[in-house]
């Protein structure tokens, strides 16, 4: 793997000077933040817009719901984010021509597409980290003090979960000339994940159900039918498969 | 080091049924400055590609100090390369220093040995003055600079360069070719490149290249001498027909003078005998009474050059 430290510490860099690092950590926060200054005041939201005297029966709103809604704003718009942090990783650089000029040197393509990889994998980490940080100093003010541990576990999953679509993506970015068809690919394969999760008891084996594990995780117990070992097991495989096909893809193509 | 700098061996490249490399032959000593020259398309990109093991070959085979290069492999044959390619493209965010130093990085370069090697290459490609600039804030001409110090930094064996003067304004390219000159000897270069005139006093081996074969290699001087012989433009004033025709009729006399052709009032004089045609050309052109508004000496098109070549390629060539 010649060359990786050099190419890790180029692609953080990239990340940091092109803005995109900053923009991904500040999305997290935001939503974060939001996830729990939204559940405080909702009810109080809901009220200000019922009619004068109408009781709506509102019950008072807590962790869970935080964890509900944090749960999903990371999955869901962390994931769409994260498609367009992977989508140009090599098309981009491909089609401008730097792939050529650094794999011209004896750097090994393996290193070069797994550098890649570990900048989004921590660009994504360490946003989460981030955005699971604000909701809980939020919650904390607005509510009580929610557990570590747990809430720790719960950003692990979340950092897998939205590590699949990137994934994805990033294989696009290996195997299509345009960094459009690489989002394509990734958007196409989060419609279906979406799609296929829309039962009554979706499977398992379905990478969206990380939000359900993240969820049990955070509140210590899960939902009935959901099976953290085997979808955390499908989620992992998943990014592992699509690097490794990248990596096939990859090293036998011209550039 | 024994054997060629660069062997190439029934190099086939195709892509999906357009063949654009048919079974070359190539041997490139060390120290030799070799030049590829060919029309867009001709294969000569594709060539350099596959020799630093960014494109993979169909066919045959190419080593590079001894070394076997294989795409997305052979690493060992890429430590002895620089390579500039036709658009570098070099990281816009990164300062000029930055990308010589990732790039000599990358390369294998040590740390004290990174600074006065950045400083240095940067000195004889005069960009000293811009080492601390983000690449997107450079204007072309110097980004060409910085494409070609990106391949020197490392102080390669073997230096392959794609159209390398192509962003380069005259200045920088005059620069440019005079630090290849002083590599010569020392480290083997090849040039490709779709002009006649950079390979000229540049290049001591020439290959031509057209439609994915060799048609010819050897010596630059013998093939300027055989296939692309000087041409003197003259731009005579405004001058009637009659006074034109007076003009090739005397030059037709000469046996130093080849075929002469008209465009309007300007001459195109091929010739036999350079060193003769420079000192009596223009005395003979004014002796019929016809004023000169200039004069410069050129080589025919490479289109031109092309159609004069015999048409097979030769296997085992070697420059």
């Amino acid at each position: 793997m010649r060359g990786y430290r050099e190419l890790l510490e180029k692609e953080v860099v990239e990340l940091w000077r092109t803005y995109r690092l900053g923009l991904f950590c500040v999305l997290f926060i935001v939503l974060g933040i939001a996830s729990a200054v939204i559940t405080r005041y909702l009810p109080e939201l809901d009220r200000l817009l019922a009619r004068p005297g109408e009781d709506l029966g509102l019950e008072p709103t807590g962790i869970p719901d935080v964890v509900d809604f944090l749960v999903r704003n990371l999955v869901d718009f962390g994931g769409i984010a994260a498609i367009l942090l992977a989508m140009g990783a090599v098309a981009g650089e491909r089609s401008r021509g730097t792939t050529a000029l650094v794999l011209a040197r004896p750097v090994s393509r393996s290193a070069y597409l797994l550098a890649k990889l570990v900048a989004i994998a921590m660009t994504v980490g360490f946003a989460t980290v981030l955005g699971v940080l604000g909701a809980w100093l939020w919650s904390m003010l607005f509510f009580e003090l929610p557990p570590v541990l747990p809430w720790a576990q719960m950003a692990v999953l979340v950092w897998l979960a939205v590590l699949v679509p990137a994934s994805i993506t990033f294989l696009g970015s290996t195997v299509f000339d345009s960094p459009l068809g690489a989002a394509g690919l990734g958007l196409g394969a989060q419609v279906l994940f979406v799609l296929a999760s829309a039962t009554p008891t979706p499977s398992p084996l379905l990478p969206t159900q990380l939000a359900a594990v993240a969820r049990g995780a955070a509140l210590e117990g899960f939902d009935p039918g959901v099976e953290p070992p085997v979808t955390i097991a499908v989620a992992a495989g998943i990014v592992a498969v699509s690097l490794g096909i990248a990596w096939l893809r990859f090293r036998r193509r011209d550039l | 080091m024994d054997g060629p700098a660069i062997s190439i061996q029934g190099l086939t490249k195709r892509f999906g049924k357009s063949t654009a490399l048919d079974a070359l032959d190539l041997e490139v000593a060390h120290g030799a400055c070799l030049g590829i020259l060919g029309p867009a398309g001709s294969g000569k990109s594709t060539l350099l590609r596959v020799v630093c093991g960014l494109a993979r070959a169909s066919g045959g085979a190419v080593t590079v100090a001894g070394e076997r290069v294989r795409a997305g492999d052979g690493l060992a044959a890429r430590r002895q390369l620089g390579y500039v390619p036709q658009e570098p493209g070099l990281p816009e965010w990164m300062t000029a220093r930055e990308v010589l130093a990732f790039l000599a990085d990358l390369s294998g370069v040590e740390g004290p040995d990174m600074t006065p090697r950045i400083d240095d290459t940067a000195r004889q490609l005069v960009l000293a003055d811009v080492l601390d600039r983000r690449v997107e804030d450079l204007p072309a001409p110097v980004r060409g600079r910085l494409g070609i110090a990106q391949a020197l930094v490392a102080d390669p064996y073997v230096l392959l360069l794609d159209e390398p003067f192509h962003w380069l304004d005259p200045e920088a390219r005059v620069a440019a070719r005079a630090l290849l000159d002083r590599l010569r000897g020392r480290r083997t270069v090849v040039l490709a490149t779709h002009r006649l005139a950079d390979v000229e006093g540049l290049c001591d081996q020439v290959a031509v290249l057209d439609e994915g074969r060799f048609r010819f290699v050897g010596e630059t001087r013998h093939f300027l001498e055989a296939y692309a012989p000087p041409v003197f433009v003259l731009e005579l004033q405004a001058t009637g027909g009659l006074a034109i025709e007076g003009v090739v009729a005397r030059l037709g006399r000469e046996p130093w003078a080849g075929e002469v052709k008209v465009i309007g009032t300007t001459l195109r004089v091929a010739v036999r005998d350079e060193a003769r045609a420079a000192r009596e050309l223009l005395p003979a052109v004014i002796g019929t009474g016809v004023a000169i508004a200039g004069v410069r000496r050129a080589r025919p098109a490479l289109d031109a050059i092309l159609a004069g070549l015999p048409p097979a390629a030769k296997r085992g060539a070697s420059a």
